[in-house]
């Protein structure tokens, strides 16, 4: 019960919204190049489904490309980090650097080194390296986090360097990986769009673009379904990192498991 | 079966200037067989004469030995300190599997072990679906399952209800007895140590050294016969002497 309230109150709150925006904008006769109306958003939508349609999978393949990326490097640099403290204390500090530098403000350089006849793979870079971060810190924290207890005693036990960090330490920060992943996924699509926005004109070929492209033509139907599309897309990533969560989580972690007693 | 001869043990701090003395001039030995208990006040260095003993931790000065050779350690935390992402036996299996047994061989051992501990049955059960002295006895099987001569047990019963600690304390003492085990078991109790030990080494507040060796009456190997007044009369008398000296 309560699970269908949950889905019921928000639909009928954006069916209440959806009318209310038809009407006034009908009401006040608000040109469609300020306010489109959602019917004319449905419309600009279908005519141009085909086009939206391959500037959505653009960007949803890019930013799984920098996504999928940043997961590995960020993973293996974690491990890294657990297995000595020299080489953490050494590159951390860049790592924050790399997160705290806005994506738009290095997009040029990459754009210009990786060249715009690869723009895919600059963009994709850009997306992963603002995705990146997130990981790694959540992965280090995991890590670290292991009972020590536990450690001493895979120790006691003659485990390997190698085997206490697949055995003990991986799954241990399992959680934190996963938590990691739940940000860096929504943020990587974050840092594509903006890197399509710095990209400009003609090169890139995704979402981001079309709400460029659509608003300097002041077709603004077509940049709400565009946006529209990327609040989806955002959702989408959202919704199966949270599901991959669950599923390798569900038969023992406290944020899942549900209590017996 | 093991020594510790004049064992110091010094941790570096960052509040206190030189650190903390844990351990100060420890020795004891212990014979093939033996129940012991190391018995003390909290913060004692209990806990830290047991971890040299397993080798998780080195010495300063002095030695820990093994006349016999080094025999197979199993280790019990005060905390069950399960893999709470795995199941019972693979919890129990842990050792086998760093030891590189083959995984049909380590299963029917570990499911041997959480048997003998009365855990039959529940194999896959994750540590969260189980009770306090259920992860406790999962704890025991993993340290059973390697078939260790040696066992060390950090005050395992200490956050368990008084009814737990006494059967798991009985059950501890028919497995000593059946595999010939030789048991060091750190305890802050009196009764749990006038209960299960044969021999009882008390310790002083830190530093910690041995300040008594109580041997309790012969023919409570059998652990027939209740713990005597006596018995805990003599053990509580050491205590408070070590404490007030």
């Amino acid at each position: 019960m309560r699970r269908a309230a949950d889905f019921i109150f928000p639909i009928l709150l954006a069916a209440l919204l959806l009318g209310a925006w038809e009407w006034a904008v009908a009401h006040w006769q608000v040109p469609p190049y300020v306010l489109p109306a959602p019917s004319a958003i449905i419309k600009a939508f279908a005519a141009n489904f085909a086009s939206l349609m391959a500037a959505l999978t653009s960007t949803l393949l890019i930013t799984t490309e920098g996504f999928l990326g940043a997961l590995v490097t960020a993973v293996a640099m974690a491990m890294l980090f657990s297995q000595s403290r020299l080489v953490e204390r050494s590159l951390y500090p860049y790592a924050v650097i790399l997160q705290v530098t806005p994506v738009v403000a290095i997009a040029p350089l990459i754009l210009i080194w990786v060249g715009f006849e690869h723009i895919n793979l600059a963009l994709s870079l850009l997306a992963g390296m603002i995705a990146f971060f997130p990981i790694l810190s959540n992965v280090s924290l995991g890590l670290k986090s292991v009972d020590f207890n536990l450690m001493d005693l895979a120790r006691l036990y003659g485990a390997s360097r190698w085997e206490m960090l697949w055995k003990v330490q991986l799954p241990s920060a399992l959680p934190n990986l996963l938590n990691g992943m739940k940000t860096g996924g929504v943020i990587a699509l974050i840092g594509e769009v903006t890197a399509e926005f710095a990209a400009g004109s003609g090169t890139a070929t995704g979402l981001a673009w079309r709400i460029t492209e659509s608003s300097n033509r002041l077709e603004i139907a077509t940049t709400f379904a565009a946006l529209a599309l990327l609040a989806i897309l955002g959702i989408a990533i959202f919704a199966s990192l949270s599901l991959l969560e669950w599923l390798l989580l569900r038969r023992w972690h406290e944020s899942v498991i549900s209590r017996q007693f | 079966m093991i020594a510790l001869a004049e064992v110091s043990k010094r941790f570096s701090s960052t509040q206190k200037e030189g650190g903390t003395q844990a351990l100060a001039d420890v020795s004891f030995q212990i014979g093939g067989g033996e129940f012991v208990c190391l018995l003390g006040p909290s913060g004692c260095g209990k806990s830290t004469a047991l971890r040299l003993a397993a080798g998780l931790l080195a010495p300063d000065t002095g030695s820990v030995s093994f006349p016999d050779g080094k025999p197979e350690i199993g280790f019990v935390f005060q905390e069950p300190t399960l893999m709470p992402w795995a199941d019972a036996l693979t919890n129990a299996r842990l050792p086998l599997d760093l030891k590189h047994l083959p995984r049909n061989e380590a299963d029917a051992r570990a499911a041997r072990a959480l048997a003998r501990v009365g855990l039959a049955g529940f194999e896959r059960a994750f540590p969260h679906e189980l009770s306090g002295g259920m992860k406790m006895r999962v704890s025991l099987a993993r340290a059973l399952v390697a078939q260790p001569k040696l066992l060390l047990l950090d005050e395992p019963f200490a956050a368990l209800d008084e009814i737990t600690r006494n059967t798991l304390g009985d059950d501890l003492l028919k497995l000593w007895r059946e595999d010939g085990l030789t048991v060091l078991f750190v305890t802050h109790s009196v009764g749990e140590s006038s209960y299960l030990a044969g021999r009882v080494l008390v310790m002083t507040p830190r530093p910690g050294s041995i300040a008594a060796d109580i041997a309790l009456p012969a023919g409570r190997d059998g652990r027939l016969a209740p713990p005597t007044i006596e018995a805990q009369r003599s053990i509580a008398a050491a205590l408070n002497g070590a404490i007030a000296a």
